[in-house]
């Protein structure tokens, strides 16, 4: 019996069905997207076994690249430090035209955010005007004392920032969050690249897609203009906690794609006289810029947590006296804050004069009582996260709560309404996804990142994550979360 | 070079080295095993005794027998001197050191990893152990050969260097008095199959070709000492590795510190001629020989991996 390889994977194409959500790659009455019509038609010619062949060749390639991402289980103290990156085999394409709207977006929101920092640590100008709330910042824990009359290079504080983007059902790209702290990705954003590359390099040639290569080299002219010292060749250094953080991969790719020393505290130390050296074993080496990628809380046990053991004595009070550069500033953290999320719109009006070019999502604060009683009449269409939390955790998305949580959410937000921000539960968009041997729609987003130093630069495209999880909206990494490629596709020349 | 990636990439080398020389010393005892009779062969454990842990793994009370031991050499990674734990802290040292190793020397060992990780535990009955341990150190050599060819020239170069040599002679010289005493003390003594059993030592230490043309085919104890202690066109030799251990000292800063034991190794070796000594003082100036060599690696942890002073 003969039978048309092909049928496999245009069958699962044809039961294709994601009309609940804006999706990628294929329009509501079947169509592939413009951007996406050779993509999609080489996805549906591909035998199904080979679809499988080139799926088990990107894990092989992942396996021998050593791409990890560890995760800590919930239940117990084990840290699985090897566990693979998961990529999907289908990219995700956007319209050159669409992502030029987005850049332009993204620069202006860090540019303002950048201002907002500067001015709460030093005027306070928008505090006084009333624009925001002065409780809100002051009382917020990312607002740190030792930032106050600080000036750093540049004027820049947030010089990476990961802003989280989603597409609602029109397929409008809107702000999910921003990240300023230490925001990760970029290493797997890149890796994916050279991953699809390797894995399925055909389809590339009828494409004309942004590279995304050029991150560490913008990261590190970056990097090298916020040094304090006049020093033609600055030396940088990515600070790691270590090999058991989730993102220790990360670390070691920047430092060894940028060509600079990705160092531990132990590594460091700071003199009497504010100077950062890191010990060589030729003897001491002056340090210029520290690219950290510690959390605040760990970077100096003389300031923050005294039980730190990854952190450098000493750090804080080089970076007050500009002997040394820390990216991202350490403070940076009090413009991520969720609750202020609500804020960024007039914070760019404030700072800029300029309406927002990139939409937000609704928030409800559980601090004004009118809109509590909503979430609470609400909460089972809401999305409630905690104002303080990375990687998805304390997330509560009511459409799939139990009541048992339900329960437990409504009495953590009337008794801490400072620390709980609610959202309308947006439809993530999807894409076609590979998942056990089936192509079906999954719900993504996109973390894009920009670069701030005398002039914002974003990155093309970004990092896709996947919940590969049927129906999940859940798309991050430490929660079972995969990724795609993501290609920016300029029109034919 | 901060000083902890040194540390590291020293620590990287030596486990290397470690891993491809426990695969050697296992494949010629086993070797041995098949070509000497019954009762004059050399035990098992004498392995045990090559890497110190004969008397801790008697007192835990598992059985001397092939099938044990092996296990206990290969598969486990609970064991600090199996390959398969040396292949792992290998890996767990680079690991820390990327930002420095040329992406294909980690991704190399990185394979090496898994390879081991995915065998080493069926390939402790005789069946697949050959193939197993041929494969695991043409993997080593490719890793090695990698580094020569593409590593800067740079201290990291150095301390891989380093922690190589001085695994070498450690390993080597442990290698070559176990089994000097282990063939004398035999209770069956046949020195008929002597030869054979040295003949065996020269290949776990890759030195039998070249000895074949430098002393003719039959194997004759004392010259293969000397031959392994001595010869400085042989690269597993002693002299060969202190040769290259001063060279790779000498662009270091505070290099001063470790030039005694460098010049007193030297000495021993200008001095030491197996023809002329009796069995057991052979051994007691190797044991000083092995011992200065180990004194190297502790200063170097001192002067170079602990450094903190301006």
């Amino acid at each position: 019996m003969k039978r048309d390889a092909a049928d496999g994977a245009r069958a699962m194409l044809n039961g294709y069905d994601s009309k609940e959500c804006y999706d990628e790659i294929i329009t509501a009455t079947g169509e592939a997207r413009l951007e996406s019509s050779d993509l999609l038609q080489f996805f549906s010619e591909v035998p199904h076994r080979e679809l499988l062949a080139r799926a088990r060749a990107a894990e092989l390639a992942i396996r021998e690249m050593g791409v990890s991402f560890s995760v800590y289980s919930d239940d117990s103290e084990k840290v699985d430090v090897d566990r693979n990156w998961q990529l999907d085999i289908i990219p995700r394409t956007i319209e050159a035209k669409v992502w030029r709207e987005v850049d332009g977006g993204l620069k202006q929101r860090c540019r303002a955010i950048n201002l907002f920092i500067q001015d709460v640590y030093n005027d306070k100008a928008i505090l006084k005007d009333n624009v925001v709330p002065r409780e809100l910042v002051v009382r917020s824990p990312n607002y740190i004392k030792e930032c106050l009359g600080v000036t750093p290079s540049l004027g820049a504080w947030a010089h990476v920032c990961g802003t989280d983007l989603v597409r609602d059902r029109d397929g409008v790209f809107r702000v999910l969050e921003d990240n300023l702290r230490i925001p990760s990705g970029i290493s797997y954003m890149l890796e994916n690249r050279e991953i699809i590359k390797r894995v399925i390099p055909e389809i590339f040639q009828n494409y004309n897609i942004d590279p995304v290569d050029d991150y560490p080299s913008q990261l590190h002219r970056v990097l090298k203009s916020l040094a304090p010292r006049q020093n033609p060749k600055p030396v940088i250094v990515v600070l790691t906690p270590g090999i058991y953080n989730s993102a220790y991969f990360e670390h070691a790719f920047l430092a060894r794609t940028m060509g600079v020393e990705l160092v531990e505290g132990q590594d460091l130390f700071v003199t009497k006289d504010h100077k950062v050296f890191m010990k060589t074993v030729d003897g001491a080496e002056r340090v210029d810029v520290v690219y950290r990628r510690i959390d605040e809380m760990f970077l100096d046990p003389e300031v923050f947590r005294s039980d730190s053991t990854i952190g450098v004595p000493g750090l804080m009070r080089a970076w007050q006296n500009k002997q040394v550069a820390i990216a991202n500033a350490p403070g940076s953290g009090v413009a991520d804050d969720k609750a202020l999320y609500s804020f960024v719109p007039d914070i760019i009006r404030y700072y800029l004069n300029e309406d927002p070019k990139l939409p937000s999502i609704r928030t409800y604060k559980c601090t004004q009582p009118e809109e509590l009683a909503y979430i609470l009449d609400n909460i089972n269409d809401l999305v409630i996260k905690p104002v303080n939390q990375s990687g998805g955790k304390g997330l509560f998305i009511g459409p799939n709560a139990e009541e048992a949580e339900v329960k437990i959410y409504r009495k953590l937000i009337t008794s801490e309404p400072r620390y709980y921000i609610a959202q309308p539960t947006i439809m993530l968009s999807t894409s076609p996804t590979f998942v056990d041997g089936l192509i079906e729609p999954r719900h993504l987003d996109l973390r894009p990142f920009v670069l701030t130093g005398t002039d914002s630069w974003v990155t093309s495209g970004g990092l896709t994550r996947v919940a590969l999880k049927k129906g999940s909206l859940v798309v991050n990494s430490s929660k079972g979360g995969g990724s795609k490629d993501t290609w920016i596709v300029n029109e034919r020349i | 070079m901060l000083s902890r990636v040194a540390e590291r990439l020293f620590w990287t080398a030596r486990y290397l080295e470690r891993a491809e020389s426990l695969s050697r010393v296992i494949k010629t005892l086993s070797r041995i095993r098949m070509d000497v009779p019954k009762g004059t062969e050399l035990p098992w454990t004498s392995l045990l005794t090559i890497l110190g842990n004969r008397h801790e793994y008697i007192a835990s009370g598992r059985a001397s027998t092939e099938t044990s031991i092996m296990k206990f050499m290969i598969s486990e990674t609970e064991t600090p001197t199996s390959i398969l734990f040396a292949v792992n802290s290998a890996r767990e040292n680079a690991r820390t050191t990327r930002g420095v190793l040329p992406t294909e020397v980690w991704e190399c060992l990185n394979e090496l990893y898994l390879f081991s990780k995915d065998n080493a535990d069926k390939s402790v009955a005789r069946k697949n152990r050959f193939k197993f341990l041929n494969e695991l150190e043409r993997r080593c050599q490719l890793l090695n050969g990698l580094m020569m060819l593409i590593q800067r020239r740079d201290h990291g170069y150095r301390f891989l260097t380093l922690g190589h040599l001085l695994e070498r002679i450690d390993f080597s010289l442990r290698v070559i008095n176990t089994l000097s005493r282990a063939i004398t003390e035999r209770i069956e003594s046949n020195p008929a199959f002597d030869s054979l059993i040295w003949a065996g030592v020269l290949e776990s230490l890759a030195a039998r070709g070249s000895y074949r043309r430098s002393y003719g085919p039959l194997v004759e104890p004392d010259s293969a000492i000397n031959f392994l202690v001595l010869e400085p066109e042989l690269p597993r030799s002693i002299a060969f590795c202190v040769k290259n251990i001063k060279k790779a000292f000498r662009p270091m800063k505070k290099k001063s510190v470790v030039m005694p034991s460098i010049n007193l190794l030297e000495q021993l070796l200008l001095k030491f001629n197996a023809f002329d000594m009796s069995e057991p003082s052979v051994r007691g100036e190797l044991e000083r020989v092995r011992l200065t060599a180990s004194s190297i690696s502790d200063i170097s942890t001192k002067t170079w991996f602990m450094s903190e002073s301006l």
